[in-house]
């Protein structure tokens, strides 16, 4: 049985991704990361600009890469998002659920507006695009859902309890829809990342330097990690080497749940 | 020291909060609470059910306090929280059992039945919490905090994704609020309760006989909670017996989560 497992294991050659929150930070590197991997990669973003710039970086190294510009918390820019996914080469195989937006504030005085808008965005948001993508999943018995959830999905901590429970949401929406779609063979899991170095996290610690500082002091490795290292864990996820792991949550934080 | 623990679950001059106590485990768990001594004040939408609730507690409760409320408007809360306030001058529990179900495949699940469940369990969970929080925030010795979520928002069933996406909220929200109020003497938990007969869950089951089959298979007692079941967990989590308890969840199941 020498040779069974290759690296092959892990390519995604004639497979269509899309990637939401694709215009920077962990959805930009794991647009990169799918195409490394052979897929075709549909990039979407609610920011056109930084859409556009990442696209045409993308294209000038080579890679197959289609823009899809939609605001996730509308359902018809969804629609045609998928819409544009589908005519890549009529087919979706995998979703990359990682727009999302954060939200600080104590418990005590946090905005409902604020609630409402993370838990809008986050969460319904990420269920219309899963929605969006299935039914094609389902009818052709193959497809792979990817959140990507935070710590938060596992633990507490002060200071964002819209953003947590927002992503504890997600959390669970991998794991109920998980179970549902099993039986047609649509895997959908989620990715805990923890401290992560990407921009909107590299303009909060600017404001709140003590918070990360001392989130920083109970991560077991000692330090962030960097936007590519959540893409090892959604190359796995996205690809066949995964093929019986489903409703799950894989942490990438640095030992963060685990302490 | 012989003795002190006699009193350890005791609720003699304490106000509690009970909201959904018009039926199933919030009604049981109000009975349970007027037995143990404590000012009850029971809240629930359904005005009429709460006022039989309230006659049967009479007898045993310190005080009985019926207030309808709709736990997902705000302005609604803060009156339940005022009208708490004028029992003793605090609030010494909250114990949030109000709730609904949402189920439906989730390729067809109404968005508005998903902005539904969502506003009302998690929604209404952060409501009460964060308005009945404020209060022991500032009060001395703190309080205690317990939601009823479900072992739905841990794990994932198919045909109710938005309701177990609102109850990992609800899970969520208590590690959240238990990390950032810790310090404060504020503790936050969750109950996650398996299968119970309650009326909602016996209709379920008389309209759709096989819509528990399956969970049912999942539990190793090989039954259904009884109501008074529930009780323990409640009364442990908001008592001063479970004083070093905070942010955790509690699965009253049967061992359905072990299996």
């Amino acid at each position: 049985m020498a040779g069974q497992y290759s690296t092959d294991l892990f390519r995604l050659d004639d497979r269509v991704a899309l990637v939401t929150g694709a215009a920077s930070g962990m959805g930009l590197r794991a647009a990169y990361g799918l195409a490394d991997a052979g897929a075709q990669v549909v990039a979407a973003d609610v920011n056109s600009g930084g859409l556009d710039e990442a696209v045409a970086a993308m294209r000038a190294e080579g890679y197959r890469v289609t823009g899809a510009v939609a605001d996730i918390s509308d359902q018809e820019q969804v629609a045609q998002m998928a819409e544009t996914a589908e005519s890549v080469s009529g087919h979706v195989d995998v979703l990359v659920n990682c727009a999302g937006i954060g939200a600080r504030g104590v418990a005590k005085d946090y905005p409902l507006e604020l609630w409402r808008k993370v838990i809008h965005i986050n969460t319904r948001g990420s269920f219309l695009c899963a929605r969006a993508v299935a039914p094609g999943m389902i009818a052709r018995r193959k497809g792979s859902i990817i959140n990507i959830a935070s710590c938060a999905a596992a633990v507490g901590w002060p200071g964002s309890v819209g953003y947590q429970v927002s992503k504890a949401g997600l959390g669970q929406m991998s794991r109920s829809l998980g179970v549902e779609w099993a039986p047609y063979n649509v895997r959908v899991n989620s990715i805990a990342p923890g401290s992560v170095d990407t921009p909107q996290n590299q303009q909060e610690e600017a404001r709140e330097p003590e918070y990360f500082a001392e989130r920083l002091r109970r991560v077991p490795m000692g330090r962030r990690a960097q936007p590519e290292e959540v893409v090892g864990a959604i190359l796995f996820l996205a690809s066949d080497a995964s093929s019986m792991v489903t409703g799950n949550l894989i942490a990438t934080d640095g030992g963060y749940i685990a302490s | 020291m012989n003795g002190r623990y006699r009193t350890l679950f005791d609720f003699g001059g304490k106000t509690v909060i009970v909201t959904g106590a018009a039926s199933g485990l919030g009604r049981e768990i109000s009975l349970a609470l007027a037995d143990f001594g404590a000012d009850v004040v029971i809240a629930d939408k359904n005005a009429p059910g709460l006022r039989k609730v309230a006659a049967e507690l009479e007898p045993a409760a310190a005080s009985v306090l019926p207030c309808p409320t709709d736990v997902s408007v705000p302005e609604q809360v803060d009156a339940l929280v005022s009208a708490a306030l004028g029992v003793s001058g605090r609030i010494d529990a909250l114990i949030h059992c109000a709730g609904i179900g949402g189920r439906s495949p989730a390729v067809s699940y109404p968005m508005e039945l998903w902005d539904e469940v969502i506003s009302v369990n998690a929604g209404g969970t952060f409501l009460c919490t964060q308005a009945v929080g404020r209060v022991m925030l500032e009060q001395e010795n703190g309080g205690a905090i317990v939601n009823l979520s479900s072992i739905g928002g841990m794990v994932g069933k198919p045909g109710s994704v938005g309701y177990q996406v609102s109850k990992a909220m609800e899970i969520q929200i208590a590690k959240s609020l238990g990390v950032e109020w810790g310090p404060h003497g504020v503790r936050v938990n969750s109950i996650a309760p398996g299968l119970f007969m309650t009326e909602t869950i016996r209709a379920e089951t008389e309209k759709e006989p096989d819509v528990n089959a399956d969970f049912m298979k999942m539990l190793p007692r090989g039954r259904a909670g009884e109501l008074h079941e529930i009780v323990g967990a409640a009364l442990f989590l908001a008592s001063d017996a479970g004083s070093y308890v905070t942010g955790a969840v509690i699965p009253v199941d049967g061992g359905a989560l072990a299996w």
